[in-house]
């Protein structure tokens, strides 16, 4: 078993490494405090849903390590512990579920740390030129996407836009302005303008 | 009285075209002309480009054959000033479009029919046809050359000024036209020089009460000649000057006003536009002149206004207006010939991809020399066309016409209301 101060200040490195925009960070001398890792870039509400990749790293276990896919049916697979609840969790929800299940018999106290590498896509339809299926990047707003399909038609409404959120039934009408953003899985239709 | 000498207009033309074509600029190819104006689209466009893919392809030609059938309604079908007689009439009019797929050169053709059938008024009742050719030379990339025939056969409406107040039947005319054109472009650069033959030859046609109205008066020939030099001052913006020359030959001379002959001139200047998303069109101003062979006819002289200009308030609607300013011909007896001043406004909204509202208004005055009278017709109307698919258009439309005459028998004072139902198919 491995001394717990070199645990904590190994622990202390990957929580370094986790940082977003932090990938040049070299690895932590023994002595540094440990840094809670930050949530899922987009912010700590942001609730994980099926196509989202995410990069699971156990400390010290490289085998237990590796990027992984939230399923049609919100699961993730793990090895040894098999299949972990996914849908609709926070990125530290589901951390801390990984956590719970890796210490029922199979580790000692295991150090997850979970990121988010790829983003559900979103979707944008209606008055738009390309209308589809596009990858999400963090901060995307309704117009970067808009600019991404191919810009609006000329015959676009651009004064509101319709969105209908991830895990939200039914879309709702918004005003459009440069600010409004776009989250993974969101399908954001534009509507049409009669003058 | 001015003289205007054909050959001597055409010596000068060529002799511009040289001098123009050596200036401009830089030579040679260019990729993309400073002449285009294509930064906007109206509606009209957007809703014809529907169907530009819509053919029958022959070869290397696309042939478009479509027909129109339509039921109207006229309340004032002999544009009588009292005691007006209305009726409804169908309408029908087949009609075939030939133009060539070549990427280089081009040569289109085009041919149709229309017949309308009164219910009540079989006099009204009738046919126009015509066919044209026209074709494209590109004779180098900045250089290339125009030319165009047709034959119509038409009738005229019973509100023309120029129908006789005592025809039993629509008065109906052969009209042969012949042009020719070059346009040579180079750097911001363009000069264009065209000619142009129209040939009309009026029939007799029968008089209320028996006997015949002699129309051969009004037979005659129509002569243009006109060139324009172009400069661009940017993509959007070319400033022009132009000249234009017409010679008007009667076959027949006139008892009550002697020869109809005349002669004129046009030299204006103007601006051609394109902005982006605001505004497009030309206007242009100068001076006119048309000399009168008849015996105490005085010259007209005054100011020559054109221009046309299409607003783009919004991508859906197109808003354009004209304006002309100039002389024509009329075939009202003790009159040689008629000065004008029109203007329209046309809205066009696109309400939904397949359907198109429009509204109107024009407004014409004219004075005809030679006599002391005046006429001012308005006109409005308003209309829609829906699409059926990709090939058929359904289309309704409203038109009313009011002509105030200072004729002092009153008889060519008359309101009138139109409205039509129809399909058009594409095949």
């Amino acid at each position: 078993m491995m001394g717990l101060q070199g645990v904590r200040a190994a622990l202390a490195g990957l929580a370094l490494l986790a940082l977003w925009g932090c990938g040049s960070m070299p690895a932590t001398v023994a002595n540094q405090p440990v840094v809670e890792p930050k949530p899922a870039a987009i912010g700590a509400a942001y609730r994980l849903g099926a196509g989202d990749k995410l990069l699971v790293n156990v400390f010290n276990e490289p085998e237990l390590s590796g990027p992984v896919v939230v399923d049609g049916r919100g699961m993730v697979s793990l090895p040894l512990v098999g299949e972990v609840a996914a849908q609709g969790s926070t990125v530290a929800d589901f951390r801390a579920r990984v956590r719970d299940a890796l210490s029922q018999g199979f580790l000692n106290d295991p150090q997850v740390v979970v990121e988010v590498m790829n983003f559900r896509p979103y979707y944008i339809l209606g008055e738009i030129e390309k209308p589809g299926e596009y990858a999400y990047v963090e901060g995307m707003t309704v117009m970067n996407a808009v600019a991404s399909a191919g810009g609006f038609t000329y015959r676009a409404n651009k004064r509101t836009v319709f969105i209908k959120r991830a895990g939200e039934p039914d879309e709702q009408r918004v005003d459009l302005t440069s600010g409004l953003l776009v989250g993974p899985g969101d399908t954001v239709r534009i509507g049409e303008r009669f003058f | 009285m001015v003289h205007f000498n054909k050959t001597a207009w055409f010596v000068a033309a060529l002799c511009s075209a040289s001098g123009l074509a050596m200036w401009g600029g830089e030579a040679g190819a260019q990729e993309q002309s400073y002449f285009e104006r294509d930064r906007n689209i109206s509606v009209e466009e957007r809703w014809e480009g529907r169907t530009s893919d819509i053919y029958l392809r022959f070869g290397a030609f696309a042939v478009s054959p479509q027909l129109e059938a339509a039921a109207g309604y006229d309340s004032n079908v002999f544009a009588q000033s009292d005691n007006e007689t209305s009726d409804v009439l169908a309408r029908l009019r087949p009609r075939v479009d030939v133009r060539s797929l070549w990427s280089r050169h081009a040569l289109n053709a085009s041919a149709y029919v229309e017949r309308e059938e009164y219910a009540s008024e079989d006099s009204e009742s009738g046919e126009e046809y015509g066919a044209a050719l026209s074709g494209r030379l590109d004779v180098s990339r900045g250089l290339r050359i125009e030319a165009g025939a047709g034959y119509d056969r038409f009738r005229e409406d019973r509100g023309n000024i120029s129908t006789p107040l005592g025809a039993a039947e629509r008065v109906e005319a052969d009209l042969v036209n012949a042009s020719l054109a070059g346009v040579y472009e180079t750097g911001r650069a363009r000069l264009r020089l065209a000619a142009a033959v129209l040939d009309f030859d009026y029939d007799d046609t029968p008089a209320i009460g028996g006997g015949v109205i002699d129309q051969d008066l009004r037979d005659f020939q129509l002569t243009e000649i006109s060139g324009r030099a172009e400069y661009a001052l940017s993509p959007a913006l070319a400033a022009f000057v132009g000249a234009s020359g017409n010679w008007r030959d009667y076959d027949q001379v006139d008892p009550f006003v002697g020869t109809r002959d005349s002669q004129g001139a046009v030299i204006d200047a103007g601006l051609n536009f394109d902005i982006t998303a605001v505004v497009r069109g030309e206007i242009a101003a100068g001076l006119l002149e048309q000399s009168y062979d008849a015996p105490g006819a005085s010259d007209v002289t005054g100011l020559s206004l054109a221009g046309l200009v299409e607003w783009f308030p919004t991508g859906l609607t197109t808003v354009r207006f004209e304006a002309e300013r100039g002389v024509s011909d009329n075939g009202v007896f003790g009159s040689f010939g008629t000065e004008y001043d029109f203007a329209a406004v046309r809205v066009d909204h696109e309400l939904l991809r397949n359907t198109i509202l429009s509204a109107r208004t024009s407004y014409r005055q004219e004075d005809l020399l030679g006599l002391n009278r005046e006429d001012d017709r308005i006109e409005a109307g308003f209309g829609a066309r829906y699409a059926l698919g990709e090939r058929g258009v359904m289309f309704a439309d409203y038109r009313y016409a009011d002509q105030d005459s200072s004729d002092p028998s009153g008889l060519s004072s008359w309101s009138d209301h139109n409205g039509e139902l129809g399909l058009a198919w594409r095949f």
